[in-house]
């Protein structure tokens, strides 16, 4: 095979290869400047919004997509530009709630924003991979990068438990994620995305095919929490420093469903793999009831805000599967998910930034009794909590109310009697939750604290604050522009 | 120190090091051996006196001495002794990369797997210490070990007799340079450029990480 | 010559032992032997494949998995240091603060 090294595939990867150096940078920068308060976290964002900008006019000046840099190995077109947009954005509240954090908590702090910026670069790897050896190094680079985040927190116990747990249960995931692919190179002989969708649509039932793509898909549902395999979520995401909490749930989430669409609608689109008994819409059908069904029945009945909002990260992931089941109808339908993970990524930071908020050194204060007479002491950061709590259960005027409706439109569009059904039980799903996201207002508003709350006096958080609930608002009473965007976003767009 | 008031006198435990050191001794004329017999020139040479084939009789030895070295890797209390062993297991493996022309990656699997990697494990294993022997097994859920070891040798038999059914009936002949350090470089800077520097972005993380994970907090540093 | 479905049996075989492995023991460092176990297989069978095939990639990716392996190993241990520093185990069970 012939092969030349085109300087231009350079130009089109350079955000992710200048994020990826950036991070090397604020490396140097804190290995010269030395450990606390040196808002590291500045110069993090100074290199996401670089990046961002890059992956802006890469979105304007699109002409058509690149879909064969690296002798294949990467692909740029709109569907992975747009989540990294959404990557940078969750990176950028990350570091700024970061930033007020870990100087509270006496973290280390240059490695830390290094750790995040390299696991982004992992994240658009992963999303931009037109190989599957790419698809698993970015994915790697992401994971690794957010095991050592979790487990991040000096000297704290619970956050190196949670890092263990979610590492040893990842990376039996990663192997039998390894294992799916090895399957499909020994049928097909190659590993390139495209090849691939075209070698195995023409084999139709070819069971090591079969085999690979629920291995495959298996790894990635564990990846995005999905119900069998989420044993994880709720401890990893309560024993990780907060700020890492909202990054999993925003962008790795995102990230992950966004490496799913582009394995379901990519690569296993044919016929033979979406439909039928051994079809992955069927399972994911199921596996959407479950998710939702079990991450809202035991967040019922969770005291810790954190642990909470954990298990409503998992719920959220079961309306997103309704999502994928969408788009493997017709991929047509693919700006109805985007917008959900939007509103759903920006809704999240926004209430884990209010838990990072509250909490000051060696005090979490993340049980509901925490939280009490919060809106007297401090209105304005819960009438911002109330908005995300809206926004999480799916009420207007909310971010979360018009991703729901789409998503239901588009679900409902098919007028078939299994889309109804799932669509009549993520409804039903939603009420219960209501129960739930009320409890912390009630607290917040109609109990009595003992104390006042002693929250991080750092701008930054206000800021990430104002930010995300103006972003919840906007989506929620003007969401045309979004939607427009997300509705460009297809594969190969 | 008296050496022999220790708790588990080195008397006890040399016969089994001495023992594994003996099965690596006699592989490694072994593993030198086999070399010239999975050579292609060999294969052909094979054919035309097919009683003895090389490759074939490499693979069996080293995939059996695989298996064994997986069992005892996976059923020993003591990590020590499972880590030797997972090193026996991965030198196996070399020789059944052997048997497969896959001469460069039997080198890398020696070299940096049986190498590098376990001698973090075991540099690992010693500093953390095996001062509790584990209990075996039965300890949490005994149901729900019965459940996932059913649940694995389903999944077990199914792939084993679809591998069996389903794969390739006939190996491609290779070439001369098959496997090679030069046909590897081929493809590792051609086609695998890109992830081949990737994969350093992924080298970085872990040791980033590695530095952020095992740093104390400044209060512990004080206290020290 | 091999027959690539024996090393594919092999390379499942070893595989579904670390995963074995994975579910029954409890020392936290013999699990991650064990998944290093669940990686040889995979990269058994991507070197069996490769050699059906007489081509290179499977090596390629191979290669890479060793490289994966190596830094996920760091990683895990790293974390099990800081595990053991705090507290004195290397039992999975016991490593539970939070409550389910």
């Amino acid at each position: 095979m012939s092969f030349s090294l085109n300087p231009a595939d350079f130009v089109h990867l350079a955000p992710v290869l200048f994020l990826t150096v950036w991070a090397c940078l604020v490396l140097l920068a804190s290995a010269i400047g030395g450990g606390h308060g040196r808002h590291y976290g500045l110069l993090a964002i100074l290199g996401l919004i670089l990046s961002g900008l890059g992956v802006a006019l890469s979105w304007v000046q699109h002409v058509q997509p690149a879909t064969d840099l690296f002798a294949g190995m990467m692909v740029v077109d709109r569907f992975a530009l747009f989540l990294d947009m959404i990557f940078i954005i969750a990176g950028i509240l990350t570091a700024l709630v970061a930033d007020a954090y870990l100087e509270e908590h006496r973290f280390t702090e240059g490695e830390f924003f290094a750790l995040l910026l390299l696991s982004i670069s992992g994240m658009m790897m992963m999303v931009h991979a037109g190989d599957l050896v790419m698809f698993v190094i970015g994915l790697e680079t992401m994971s690794l990068a957010i095991y050592a985040l979790v487990a991040s927190w000096p000297g704290q116990r619970r956050s190196a438990e949670a890092g263990f747990k979610y590492f040893l249960m990842g990376a039996v995931a990663s192997a039998f994620l390894l294992y799916g692919i090895a399957l499909l190179y020994g049928v097909t002989g190659t590993t390139n995305l495209a090849k691939l969708a075209g070698v195995i649509n023409g084999k139709a039932g070819e069971p090591l095919v079969l085999v690979g793509m629920f291995m495959i898909l298996g790894a990635m549902g564990f990846k995005v929490a999905l119900v069998p395999f989420h044993m994880w979520t709720p401890d990893a995401y309560e024993g990780a420093p907060t700020p890492v909490t909202g990054f999993m749930a925003a962008a790795v989430k995102a990230a992950g469903f966004g490496a799913l669409l582009r394995l379901v609608a990519g690569l296993f689109s044919a016929d033979a793999w979406t439909f039928g008994s051994t079809g992955w819409i069927n399972i994911f059908w199921v596996l959407s009831v479950l998710t939702m069904t079990i991450g809202n029945i035991s967040a019922l009945r969770q005291n810790n805000v954190k642990r909470m909002l954990a298990y409503s990260s998992i719920a959220h992931a079961g309306y997103l599967l309704i999502g994928v089941v969408v788009v493997g109808l017709d991929p047509s339908q693919m700006g109805a998910v985007l917008f959900y993970v939007v509103a759903y990524a920006v809704t999240t930071l926004g209430a884990f930034a209010v838990v990072a908020w509250i909490g000051s050194r060696d005090v979490e204060r993340t049980t509901l009794e925490d939280w009490y007479g919060v809106a007297k002491h401090h209105p304005a950061v819960a009438l911002a909590m109330m908005l995300f709590l809206f926004s999480l259960g799916g009420l207007p005027p909310t971010a979360g109310f018009f991703a729901k409706f789409y998503l239901f439109k588009a679900a409902l569009s098919f007028d078939s009697p299994q889309m109804l059904t799932l669509v009549l039980i993520a409804i039903a799903n939603s009420v219960v939750s209501m129960y739930y996201y009320l409890r912390p207002i009630v607290a917040m508003y109609f109990r009595e604290g003992a104390s006042a709350p002693k929250p991080l006096t750092s701008f930054s958080v206000y800021w990430v604050l104002g930010i995300t609930s103006a972003l919840v608002l906007i989506l929620g009473m003007a969401p045309d522009a979004t939607l427009a965007w997300a509705a460009q976003a297809l594969m190969g767009g | 120190m008296d050496l022999l008031s220790q708790k588990t006198p080195l008397s006890q435990r040399r016969p089994f090091i001495s023992s594994l050191m003996a099965t690596i001794a006699l592989l490694v004329p072994w593993l030198a051996t086999s070399v010239a017999w999975a050579t292609p020139q060999a294969a052909a040479a094979a054919k035309t006196a097919p009683a003895f084939n090389g490759a074939l009789w490499t693979f069996y030895i080293f995939g059996a001495l695989t298996i064994a070295g997986a069992l005892l890797t996976i059923t020993r209390r003591n990590p020590v002794t499972a880590a030797l062993w997972l090193v026996f297991t991965l030198f196996a493996t070399a020789g059944v990369y052997l048997s497969l022309h896959a001469t460069f990656m039997a080198a890398i699997q020696v070299l940096v797997y049986a190498g590098a990697i376990m001698v973090l494990f075991m540099f690992v294993v010693m500093m953390v210490g095996n001062t509790e022997r584990q209990e075996f097994g039965i300890m949490r859920g005994l149901f729900s070990k019965v459940v996932a070891l059913g649940a694995i040798a389903l999944l077990g038999w199914r792939l084993i007799s679809l591998l069996m059914r389903q794969a390739p009936a006939k190996a491609a002949m290779v070439s001369d340079g098959y496997g090679s350090v030069h046909s590897m470089g081929g493809v590792l800077f051609r086609e695998y450029l890109f992830p081949f520097e990737a994969i350093s972005v992924l080298l970085l993380v872990a040791i980033v990480g590695a530095v952020v994970i095992s740093r104390r907090s400044t209060e512990e540093k004080e206290e020290v | 010559m091999v027959p690539t479905g024996y090393v594919l049996v092999l390379a499942a075989v070893l595989f579904l032992l670390g995963l074995v492995g994975v579910v029954l023991r409890r020392n936290v460092i013999i699990v991650m032997m064990s998944v290093e176990l669940m990686l040889n297989g995979v990269n058994m069978t991507l070197i069996g494949f490769a050699r059906a095939r007489g081509e290179m990639f499977g090596q390629a990716f191979s290669f890479m998995i060793i490289a994966l392996a190596a830094a996920e190993a760091a990683v895990g241990l790293a974390i099990l240091v800081a595990i053991f520093r705090t507290r004195r185990t290397v039992n999975v069970d016991e490593i539970s603060l939070m409550r389910h």
